[in-house]
């Protein structure tokens, strides 16, 4: 049983006063000191970020394609729109790895008579690698070989396309990495406005509510009333094909769910105390929205705006593949993937690489938006 | 526990699609097994009994938008409503399959000349021939299908073709072209009926049966049942809905139309109520629409498609096939121009501009990335000049005399007539806007190349925009300068097209740079040339002499290249690949015929 002492308790009259002793007398109370330094927002973010293997895995691969992106198509001596018609539809040949018979510029060429692969006015000597597959249709002596197409086509010794050359014998590195470059610039600069105009009309309508919330969401209401594709093809109608469209077609509706999700941070944060208190001190609205609240969404927004980069470069990509994407003879992710699908069966090397580089981006980048998801809001990891 | 279960649960989802793939597979090799199977058996029956057997699978890579053929403008159409509908005569190969000619359909024989000039023929008509639902087919319905075709009110596009083409039929172009003024009547045209199965053409000036047997060989000249054609025609008479789709058509040709699922498939049937009916031995004849290349080439490797066109892009891999054959080139693509366009202070009605941009291409890289024939001429390499010698238009000295060296590459006199233009005109830069078919592979090819050839031959000051747009919405911009169209003389700057041409008569085909031709691409009107246009064709002298009728075709071409006219760029010979089970009317292409696929028969 507990004993409490109480002054007026009988049991505690008989003991010696003098047996009490002031234990911190002479010290000043106080909570210990932190042995270390204080971690704030960002920085704790980041630790919990670069626990997540994957996600640095995704961030180096965004980095690696944004360093060939800015860098890549000056690598070697090609310009994106270069064009030399002696040089069509080359396969695909680097140096180095060449000499292990990876992209050594090989290609498979089926339905060979095999009395004409003597004839060094079509096959150039040497030329031929295998020759297999061999069988008769309709009498005729038929294979299929595999030549080096640099010597059969005739292409000089020094003249080599890493990635191949494309119908009007463009290099494809160059065009990818030009290509990933304008893929890029549309998904970043067409998300940042999306945050930008997402913030100030979500910030308005969440901080002020009432009618003016009303009235603003329903027209933003109206606004994603409107199918996309028909948008994009006004746009197009108006502007012609370009980047300018493609951008202001995914500007145009993109907006509404950064402006929502701001909207509703800021219902959450309005009515806290330190709002009241800053707005009982007389701080102005905009400093109040800006600088009081909004930095409470600074974590879903960075979120939001790396999972939108994926979505846009794959709606460029999906309108460059229904003809609506950016003028030729500009390059894009998704005008290769759609010159490459159409001779897929003929010189796969033409889609190949770039879908790689889409799967890669794309991968990457949703690794790394749930990365940083799960850094800025622990609470929702796994969701 | 949790993560157990979630991986069984993968497992067995990728199980079941795997199960789903396999299931799928089974049914589509079963399936044409089974008819396959099906098919043999008739057939051992059938070879005895010489019924029609076999369906050949053929394909368009593009939907059909209208088979009436007073209207068409694709040629796909012209060629489905020429097999399910009769004309007065038809061609068929001849007996060596190195050529055709031209024998009765409907007719009962050549056309009969009434007068000593030949300008009066009598054309008699089989008695026996029907409609699909059993009506038997008179005169009445060929005078209608006529009367319809030039019908002043529905104002059809092959109207100019029917009234004046081989023959030119009294007062048939003022009918058709009166509109609601009523100056001349329908008894005033030089169609007359005589009996219920003779009709009377009155033609302007002397003809030979040749050539009336070739102005009726024309799809817009064949038959249209009276009774459907009614049945869809609006209440002002402007317009009628026949042959947009199935049901609002009447076969009565040596196939029946069964089934049109629009933007899928034609299904033909074998009719035996057709009065060749036994020249033809298929039991069906099958269209489906394919608008990929290469999905084109996988359902002719796989067996569903008994004929495929082999595009440049794949050309490499089958040129050693035996199963390979060619066909000469159809058309010549050029660039049109709107010379009547007023933008730009109307640059493209200046002969040196478009002399500028016919130096400025490099017809032999073209031709190299399109797998084609580079051709700076108008008449198609195809045409014939001598059907008895057999030699071509092309290969005869007299026709390349006036021909610009160089396949008309010449970038020095390009860039000289391009600055001579543009200071005529007073502009010291200039954009224009070539527009083209996004769906065409070659189309693509050569603007991207344009895009960069030309501002290289003419300079900073020169820009090209590319535009893309659906073949049908091409159509309507090229066409829509025409006062019967949209009459906006900018309705488009540049555009690609090419023209399928007749090819044994190449002073016909340069008809569609004259001035009464209604199915223009370019606002191109030149007095002279329609003059030269109508000797060649109509007038007697021309027609009694090879040699001067050739030689006014040369100066047809020579003015059409003179006057960069159009801005030809190369000729695309076809590559195809036909099953072995097709057995050819010839051993391949049948020139001015083609490869006669209807003709063909099938063994398994």
């Amino acid at each position: 049983m507990l004993n409490v002492y109480t002054p007026d308790n009988e049991k505690y009259n008989n003991i010696d006063k003098s047996k009490f002793v002031l234990v911190q007398a002479e010290k000043e109370i106080h909570d210990a000191k932190f042995e270390t330094k204080a971690v704030g927002f960002f920085k704790d973010a980041a630790m919990r970020f670069i626990r997540s293997k994957i996600s640095v895995v995704a961030l180096i691969g965004i980095l690696f394609i944004l360093f060939l992106a800015i860098f890549g198509p000056g690598m070697n001596e090609y310009g994106y729109n270069d064009q030399n018609l002696d040089y069509i539809n080359l396969p695909p040949k680097i140096p180095v790895l060449a000499e292990y018979g990876i992209f050594d510029g090989g290609r498979v060429l089926q339905n060979r008579r095999v009395d004409g692969l003597d004839d060094t006015s079509r096959y150039p000597e040497g030329c031929i690698l295998r020759v297999f597959n061999e069988r008769e249709v309709k009498g005729v002596k038929m294979c299929d070989i595999e030549v080096d197409y640099y010597k059969y086509a005739g292409i000089p010794e020094d003249v080599v396309f890493w990635f191949g050359s494309d119908y009007l014998g463009r290099d494809l590195w160059t065009r990818m990495w030009r290509g990933a470059r304008v893929s890029l610039f549309i998904a970043f600069i067409s998300v940042f406005v999306n945050v930008f105009i997402g913030i100030v009309y979500g910030a308005v309508a969440g901080y002020y509510g009432g009618k003016t919330d009303m009235i603003m969401m329903r027209i933003t209401e109206i606004i994603n009333a409107m199918p996309q594709l028909v948008v994009v093809t006004l746009f197009i109608l108006f502007f012609g094909t370009g980047i300018l469209s493609i951008i202001l077609a995914l500007v145009v509706q993109n907006w509404i769910g950064t402006a929502r999700m701001i909207r509703a941070q800021f219902y959450r944060f309005k009515g806290s105390e330190y709002v009241l208190a800053s707005r009982t001190l007389g701080v102005k609205d905009r400093v109040l929205i800006f600088r009081h609240i909004l930095p409470n969404s600074i974590g879903p927004i960075i979120t939001r705006a790396m999972m939108a980069i994926p979505g846009a470069i794959f709606t460029e990509s999906f309108l460059a593949y229904i003809g609506l994407g950016i003028r030729a003879p500009e390059s894009s992710i998704g005008v290769l993937l759609s010159q490459g699908q159409k001779v897929m069966q003929q010189y796969p090397n033409q889609v190949l690489f770039p879908a790689i580089m889409i799967s890669i981006l794309m991968i990457s980048f949703n690794m790394l938006s749930n990365g940083l998801r799960d850094a800025f809001d622990p609470t929702q990891r796994g969701a | 526990m949790k993560r157990l279960t979630a991986l069984m649960l993968a497992l067995v989802m990728m199980l079941s699609l795997l199960a789903g793939c396999s299931k799928d597979e089974e049914t589509t090799t079963a399936a044409p097994t089974t008819a396959a199977s099906g098919e043999t058996t008739t057939a051992a029956g059938e070879v005895e009994s010489d019924e029609p057997y076999g369906v050949f699978h053929n394909y368009l890579i593009s939907d059909v938008d209208t088979i009436n053929p007073h209207i068409y403008t694709m040629s796909d159409s012209g060629t489905i409503f020429g097999l399910i509908s009769m004309g007065l005569y038809r061609y068929v190969p001849n007996e060596t399959g190195d050529g055709f000619i031209f024998t009765t359909d409907l007719a009962e024989s050549d056309p009969q000349q009434m007068d000593d000039e030949g300008k009066v023929w009598q054309i008699k008509i089989l008695e026996n021939a029907k409609w699909e639902n059993g009506d038997a087919i008179t005169i009445d319905d060929v005078i209608y299908s006529w009367q319809m075709c030039l019908d002043p009110i529905l104002v059809n596009s092959r109207a100019s073709q029917m009234a004046s083409d081989y023959i030119t039929i009294v007062n048939a172009k003022e009918y058709s072209l009166q509109g609601t003024e009523n100056t001349v009547a329908w008894e005033d045209v030089g169609i007359k009926k005589v009996d219920d199965y003779t009709v009377e053409l009155t033609v302007t000036d002397p003809v030979t049966a040749l050539d009336v047997k070739s102005h009726l060989n024309y799809t817009w000249n064949r038959l249209v049942h009276k009774d459907t054609y009614e049945a869809y025609m609006n209440e002002d008479r402007s317009a009628t809905t026949f042959g947009s789709t199935g049901d609002k058509f009447m076969s009565c040709g040596p196939f029946l139309l069964k089934e049109w699922i629009q933007g899928s498939q034609f299904t033909l049937v074998h009719n035996p109520d057709y009065v060749h009916a036994d020249e033809y031995s298929l039991a069906g004849y099958e269209y489906r629409i394919v608008g990929d290349a290469n999905t084109a080439l996988e359902l002719f490797l796989k067996g569903e498609l008994d004929v495929v066109n082999v595009g440049a892009d794949s050309i490499e891999q089958y040129i050693d096939d035996p199963r390979l054959q060619q066909s000469p080139a159809s058309s010549i693509q050029c660039i049109c121009v709107n010379m009547g366009n007023t933008e730009n202070n109307g640059i493209l009605g200046n002969v040196d501009f478009r002399k500028a941009l016919y130096y400025a291409i490099d017809r032999e890289a073209i031709a190299k990335m399109t797998n084609g024939i580079a051709a700076n001429w108008t008449v198609p390499t195809k045409c014939i000049a001598d059907l008895e010698t057999g030699v071509t238009f092309r290969n005869m000295d007299e026709s390349n005399a006036y021909i610009p060296a160089n396949l008309g590459y010449d970038k020095e006199l390009a860039k000289e007539l391009y600055d001579k233009a543009l200071a005529a005109v007073g502009l010291s830069e200039l954009k224009l806007t070539l527009l083209y078919n996004e769906a065409s592979a070659n189309n693509k090819k050569i603007v991207e190349y344009l895009d960069k050839q030309l501002p290289e031959v003419f300079g900073d000051s020169f820009d090209l925009e590319l535009m893309a747009a659906t073949s049908n919405v091409c159509t309507e911009y090229r066409q829509g300068w025409r006062p019967d169209k949209k009459g906006d003389p900018n309705s488009y700057q540049l555009t690609i097209a090419g023209w399928n041409t007749s090819t044994t008569a190449p002073w016909n085909g340069l008809k569609v740079y004259s001035g009464t031709y209604t199915n223009k691409n370019e606002p191109y009107f030149n007095d002279e040339y329609d003059a030269i246009w109508n000797e060649a064709n109509l007038g007697l002298e021309a027609k009694l002499d090879n040699a001067y009728r050739l030689d006014l075709t040369r100066q047809m071409e020579k003015i059409t290249i003179d006057e960069a006219v159009t801005i030809p760029m190369y000729e695309s010979p076809g590559n195809y690949l036909i099953a072995d089970r097709i057995v050819l009317p010839s051993n391949g292409y049948i020139p001015g015929y083609g490869f006669g696929y209807a003709l063909s028969s099938i063994v398994e």
